[in-house]
């Protein structure tokens, strides 16, 4: 059996759709101990699984998490940013609620989560951050504005967070995934999906089997000299 | 859970200890309240104010039995500046943990 991520303690935000379930069951099957993290409560049963209820884009209930965890001894090493709310709003429709609601999660939950977890990592001189993002980013489409100014940006905090640590085995990455099967690729009509399949250098959708690969190849403490990169998952 | 002026820089001087084990001998910061942090007479870089930050929330919370984020739009502010001398970074901690009582 693969026990990559043994002894590893990793916090799975946005830990409740179903590519946070594959990867929590993914990484517990790595050995990894888990923590997952979301607004609601979880499906998962496990020895190695815990679950916190809440709301990234909350600055008390992020710092009240880290602190329970702490005290409980699960002091994450490694977190997964999975987390994300979706728009798809062409700009001149957008209500200012549509965008607090995907900054709030996807920039300002996101940025919450890495300062409490660097505080951490910073300690112990060593960390793995994830970060998942979208082709969206790479490539744009109508009605993705909010979406992947969002994701640009988590991805621009990937890039400068390297700079930040020092004399430490702390590295910082992000995927972008291109449509995941069950995912985006199911709100699509055929027609959608076979444009969409074709504009991609691998004809096929991304599964979470591919997501969870990726992030084990970053998440890995053979890994440590990989930092600030973004892997385009089945697209150039 | 209050806590004074004294316990504050007890505090403090804990995690300049930290911070001076990292240091050359003749570098060391001085543990004492006109010690300069940050600002004119600041002695601290970047990745040691993280590193101060850090070592005093993880303190600040065992003490208090609470999370509590130094980090706030006051933290670094150019009229208050907390964090200029050992000093009135130990009455910051003071207030804080008022706050967080």
């Amino acid at each position: 059996m693969n026990q990559s991520l043994a002894g590893r303690v990793v916090l799975v935000v946005g830990s409740g759709g179903p590519l946070g379930e594959s990867l929590c069951r993914f990484l517990l099957d790595r050995g990894a101990k888990i923590v997952g993290c979301s607004r609601s409560k979880t499906t998962i049963e496990h020895p190695g699984f815990s679950h916190q209820v809440c709301d990234i884009a909350d600055e008390q209930a992020v710092v009240n998490m880290f602190y329970l965890l702490e005290r409980a001894q699960e002091t994450p090493d490694t977190v997964i940013l999975n987390a994300a709310s979706s728009a798809t709003s062409m700009v001149a429709l957008l209500s200012v609620a549509e965008i607090e609601r995907v900054v709030g999660t996807n920039l300002k939950g996101a940025s919450l989560v890495l300062r409490e977890a660097l505080k951490r990592m910073t300690l112990k001189r060593f960390g793995r951050v994830i970060a998942l993002s979208s082709i969206r980013v790479s490539i744009p489409a109508r009605g993705s504005a909010i979406y992947a100014m969002s994701k640009a940006g988590l991805e621009q905090l990937i890039r400068v967070l390297p700079f930040e640590v020092e004399d430490s085995d702390i590295t910082f990455n992000a995927v972008e995934i291109s449509v995941l099967e069950g995912g985006m690729a199911a709100k699509l009509s055929e027609a959608e999906r076979a444009s969409l399949v074709a504009s991609l250098a691998i004809k096929r959708f991304c599964s979470p089997a591919d997501v969870c690969n990726a992030v084990e190849f970053f998440a890995r403490p053979e890994s440590s000299y990989v930092t600030g990169q973004i892997l385009k998952l089945g697209f150039v | 859970m209050a806590l004074n002026q004294s316990e504050a820089l007890k505090l403090i001087y804990a995690c300049l200890g930290e911070i001076n084990s990292e240091r050359t001998a003749d570098s060391h910061l001085k543990e004492a309240p006109d010690t300069g942090l940050l600002g004119s007479s600041g002695e601290l870089d970047s990745l040691e104010l993280v590193n101060l930050v850090v070592r005093l929330e993880a303190l600040l919370a065992d003490r208090l039995d609470r999370a509590v984020v130094l980090v706030d739009e006051r933290a670094f502010d150019g009229g208050h500046q907390p964090f200029r001398t050992v000093a009135t970074l130990a009455s910051y901690l003071v207030e804080k943990a008022r706050l967080a009582a």
